[in-house]
Formats: structure tokens, C-alpha cells, sequence
């Protein structure tokens, strides 16, 4: 299984008040270089070049589509429903997969966590990337 | 789509292998999947010879719980 990483700054700019989990859009992005956890900014982030369907620079990534904020019994908890990305032409090869706020602006695209899948891969063309979240515990949840 | 299925499970484990009587769907350990039908001469599915139709890697992206930390307060409060 993927292991998750949290960037530290995101425990920052979630009490600043930078991330809404019910407004913004969130997107993970595809990279072969290691993520550090003091990254704050997509920017800092070696992402995959604009190809086979997928798009890096600035707001690329994967659009996290369907994401949900609730809250019981005193604590939140954000679920985002499945990204299917079906590749058009090669693509990778990639083992981390950082998520972030396309919707912040300051600072830019702030960085949330990565999940490091152990190995690289590289997508043929029609072959499925499936980022399978947990419909029940969340990505994440406040306590 | 034509891609070798042997070289897309050697030396990977296993997990799990679906079938619904239309697709045979192979799950291995590190996340990869393959889910293959059968086509007969005309295209024609269950019959023939076994291919491809998707293949892929899934990542289980399971997230935390995070505490918030209040150093103060005493255990039980």
C-alpha cells in the first residue's frame, strides 16, 4: 500500500485559514522526484512534462473531483471519491503523488500531503491510474 | 491493445483474482490490476482467444488522523 506523508507546512495553512476542504479544488500532481516534507508550493515540485494526457506546471495535476467535508461528534473528516485517469500516450515514470490546493493563493498551490506508491511506474497509452481513497475513514480527518 | 500479460505480473504476488463470467480481473500486492476478456475471431466476446482490456495500477491512498495537541490540559478534562 502507499504511504502517506504529510507536508508540514499544510498544519500551518489549515489554521490560517488557507484550505477549505468545501470550496476549494484540490488536485494531485505525478512526479518521479522525491517530495521533502518542508515543500510548501507546488512550485516546489519536479512534476511530470504536459504528455499523454496529463498536465504539469502551474494548476496541472489531476482534478480531485468530488471532494466532501463533514463533521461528527467534534471530529472532521474530508473523503474525496476515486480519480480515474486513463493515459492517451506514455506517461512517467512517476512514484509520488502530491496533493494540493489549486485554489490558494498565498501562498500558491499550497501543498497538502504525497503518497509515495514504493516503485515508479509508467503508463502505457489506455492504461488506467486509479487513486483508490478510503470512502470511509477519509483522507484525513481532525480529532 | 496488445500488451504482454506475462510481463505485466512476473515476480509480483498475487492478491486477488475477480471474474463476474464477462471479465477476469488479476490483483496484485504492489496495486497492479488486469482485467481480461475474450474475444472470438469476429470480435465477439466469450470466445477465443483471452486479451487484454484494461490494465492499470491502483494506489491506495489511505490518509491520518491528526490530534490536535493540547498540551494544558491534563488527561480525563
Amino acid at each position: 500500500m502507499a504511504t502517506y506523508n504529510k507536508f508540514q507546512d499544510y498544519a500551518e495553512q489549515l489554521n490560517k485559514g488557507v484550505h477549505n476542504w468545501s470550496t476549494h479544488t484540490f488536485k494531485a500532481a505525478l512526479t518521479n522526484s522525491a517530495p521533502v516534507a518542508t515543500n510548501t508550493v507546488l512550485a516546489d515540485i519536479t512534476q511530470l512534462s504536459t504528455g499523454g494526457g496529463y498536465t504539469g506546471g502551474a494548476g496541472g495535476g489531476l482534478a480531485l473531483d468530488t471532494v466532501t467535508l463533514s463533521e461528527a461528534s467534534g471530529t472532521a473528516k474530508v473523503t474525496i471519491a476515486d480519480e480515474v485517469f486513463t493515459a492517451s500516450g506514455s506517461v512517467g515514470p512517476f512514484r509520488y503523488v502530491p496533493y494540493y490546493n489549486d485554489t490558494a493563493t498565498s501562498p500558491a498551490d499550497a501543498l497538502i500531503c504525497w503518497f509515495d506508491y514504493g516503485s515508479s511506474i509508467t503508463l502505457a497509452t489506455s492504461e488506467v491510474f486509479t487513486l483508490d481513497h478510503d470512502a470511509t475513514n477519509g483522507l484525513w480527518q481532525l480529532v | 491493445m496488445s500488451i504482454d500479460i506475462t510481463s505485466r505480473i512476473v515476480g509480483k504476488r498475487v492478491a486477488a483474482v475477480l471474474s463476474n463470467g464477462h471479465v477476469l480481473q488479476i490483483r496484485t500486492e504492489c496495486g497492479a490490476e488486469l482485467s481480461l476478456v475474450w474475444l472470438d475471431d469476429n470480435g465477439v466476446p466469450l470466445k477465443g482467444r483471452p486479451v487484454i482490456a484494461e490494465s492499470g495500477v491502483r494506489l491506495q491512498a489511505r490518509g491520518i488522523r491528526d490530534l490536535i495537541h493540547m498540551p494544558g490540559i491534563a488527561r480525563g478534562q
